[in-house]
């Protein structure tokens, strides 16, 4: 069944994205495949949005049917509160995206194969040369498309987006395959434009990419919503403490006493307790024991992650905490 | 739309191969037109020496001189009569060894001219099918899409602007063969049949369309199957394979529904073809011979317009429904 034009309740004005119990099957030799299952999903205006899940989940399914590249099979999605893909013309002109690997024509240079897509939607040359000059490709817009890098065809296809002046940015697992300097780069370039006032969806496997760039997050696994809200609530504080004091054994049994489990972690202390940080300052400093360091333990993004699919494999992670 | 055509049209303008296949375009009817006028030079003074040479030689021959005594004790058997003159019978002239075709409006037109119109339409089909399976092969169709996200302006788009390079270069093309064939004719100060140009123009008009339609007939067929490879193999395998097939196993009656065969027959203005039956043994007095049948030009067209409204209408409701790589 095709999905409905109309999407009704939520709050169309402040969601630019929105999706309620979309669905794709795809039919094959082996049965149907089921790649997104009832989804909804909601991303505000504004800021970064980051799309969460392991490769499979869904993501790309997901926005190749809010773009009008695939059609679900049942459900309803709007863009800016229009109904899609009925009105996408209507909208489009406020989107851009960059869906899965950057497709270009290869033997055009950068510049020819930018200026072919702005002329379709009436934008002029000098509008080419801004969106060039903005990822940085001013310089190597005339070589062709097939000796550029990776990261090269990442921005000119981040460069084609920006050549509509998007209010909704639409980008799909855009660090995927560029090198440290790259990723902290598109980083950076996405941060700056989520900054400007552009809502930016960004799809990601890297979990660390989505705690550091977005401000909100949503959360799929099996094609299925799993969680979805601000980044900060969802790592929010676990029930635990860490705390540095000079007597250890004393502050434990300080807070033995007042009903408190501690334990040792190196020089320090983890403290579970539901009751707030104020309420172990005041059992320690009861007991003379004065603390150096109290710090709420927060669960990262991967944690919550892991919970919440259970077991589904994520895909590669970056190494260590090197792309701050 | 019209942004989107000049875009399509731009794009065309750019990619190398259909540049490639553009000036083949221009080439192939000059190439023809060169071996045609090759082949039918006039005679040389050269040609004629060496032609008068060869005769003397054979002529000086005994065999020669001993046939000329057996026909003159003979003439019956040469058939002749007694007044035959057997010398000029039988002794080599030079005319002999001046054997070659002279340019005519009415051979170029059946032989050269629907070669040039064969090959022009083949190399449409390969422009209208790289054209836009290179799209499809680089996935920059759905980048495309992004932009304008209405399906069927961009199908018209890319299929206006195939069908466009298709009627310009096709004319261009038979414009410069059949003035080529003008320059040859008026030079050798060749007679024309009453009513020949007119002929030459109305086939000509009708071999541009030909030529447009089979390079959006690629066109088409690609956005169908989104593969140059499969719609070059089908191609080939329609214009050659399967005719072959098609004969074998149905006959020759079976060339009324072929591809190749209603082509010509809309080219040439009809197109005869010989089906043996037993009435073919019989000797037919007046009447029509029945064994000779006609697809006429209009069930020529009638033909080629229904292949090419299934396969657009296909190709059109294939690209508006199926999702894109």
């Amino acid at each position: 069944m095709r999905a409905r034009a109309r999407v009704r309740g939520g709050r169309m004005s402040e969601t630019v994205i929105l999706t309620r119990g979309l669905r794709k099957e795809f039919s094959g030799r082996r049965g149907t495949h089921v790649a997104v299952d009832d989804l909804d999903l909601a991303v505000p205006a504004g800021g970064v949005h980051g799309f969460l899940g392991p490769n499979g989940s869904g993501k790309t399914t997901t926005i190749r049917m809010l773009l009008g590249l695939a059609a679900p099979t049942s459900g309803s999605m709007a863009l800016f509160g229009e109904p899609v893909p009925q009105r996408l013309p209507e909208v489009m002109d406020r989107v851009g995206a960059v869906v899965e690997s950057p497709k270009f024509a290869p033997n055009f240079t950068g510049r020819q194969n930018l200026r072919l897509l702005a002329a379709s939607v009436g934008r002029s040359t000098s509008d080419v040369d801004e969106a060039l000059e903005k990822v940085g490709l001013g310089q190597r817009s005339d070589d062709r498309y097939r000796a550029y890098s990776l990261g090269m065809k990442q921005r000119l296809a981040i460069a084609a987006t920006l050549l509509k002046k998007p209010r909704l940015l639409i980008l799909d697992e855009p660090t995927n395959g560029l090198d440290p300097a790259g990723i902290r780069e598109i980083r950076d370039l996405v941060k700056d434009l989520g900054a400007s006032g552009v809502t930016v969806l960004l799809s990601s496997h890297i979990l660390a990419e989505v705690q550091q760039v977005c401000d909100s997050v949503t959360i799929i696994g099996h094609g299925r919503l799993l969680a979805s809200g601000r980044v900060q609530e969802l790592v929010a504080a676990t029930g635990a403490y860490r705390i540095v004091v000079e007597r250890p054994e004393d502050a434990t049994r300080a807070l033995e006493e007042a009903g408190l489990t501690a334990a040792a972690d190196g020089d320090a202390l983890v403290v579970q307790t539901d009751r707030p940080g104020s309420e172990i300052s005041r059992v320690l400093g009861e007991a003379g024991v004065w603390l150096d360091e109290l710090t709420p333990l927060r669960a990262d993004l991967e944690s919550v992650f892991l919970d919440l699919t259970e077991g589904d494999r994520m895909g590669a992670m970056p190494s260590g905490e090197d792309y701050r | 739309m019209k942004n989107l055509l000049l875009v399509e049209l731009t794009r065309l303008r750019w990619r190398r191969a259909v540049v490639v296949l553009l000036v083949a375009c221009l080439l192939v009817p000059v190439a023809i037109c060169l071996g045609a006028a090759w082949n039918t030079r006039p005679f040389s003074d050269a040609d004629v020496a060496e032609a008068e040479r060869l005769a003397q030689f054979e002529a000086d021959q005994p065999y020669i001189q001993q046939e000329i005594e057996r026909c003159q004790e003979n003439p019956e058997m040469y058939g002749g009569g007694p007044d035959v003159d057997c010398v000029e019978m039988i002794t080599p002239s030079a005319a002999n060894y001046l054997y070659r075709q002279t340019l005519d409006v009415g051979s170029v037109l059946d032989n050269e001219a629907t070669a040039v119109v064969s090959l022009l339409a083949v190399v449409l089909l390969v422009l209208g099918t790289t054209f836009v399976g290179h799209d499809w092969n680089t996935g920059s169709i759905s980048n495309q899409l992004l932009f304008e996200p209405r399906r069927r302006r961009v199908w018209a788009a890319k299929g206006l602007a195939v069908l466009l390079v298709g009627l310009v270069v096709g004319a261009l093309a038979l414009l410069v063969f059949w003035g080529a064939v003008g320059v040859l004719v008026a030079q050798r100060d060749i007679a024309v049949e009453p009513g020949q140009w007119a002929v030459v123009r109305n086939t000509a008009a009708r071999g541009v369309l030909l030529v447009a339609l089979s390079g959006f007939l690629g066109y088409a067929l690609t956005m169908l199957l989104r593969s140059t490879v499969a719609t070059l193999a089908i191609g080939l395998g329609v214009a050659a394979a399967g005719s072959i097939a098609v004969l074998a196993t149905f006959g020759e009656g079976a060339q009324r529904w072929l591809l190749p065969t209603n082509a010509y027959a809309v080219l040439d203005n009809g197109y005869e073809y010989y089906v043996w039956s037993p009435a073919c043994d019989v000797m037919v007095q007046g009447g029509t011979d029945p064994c000779t049948q006609t697809i006429s030009l209009g069930a020529g067209a009638t033909y080629l317009a229904v292949v090419l409204a299934v396969v657009v209408v296909a190709s059109l409701v294939s690209f508006r429904r199926r999702d894109l790589p």
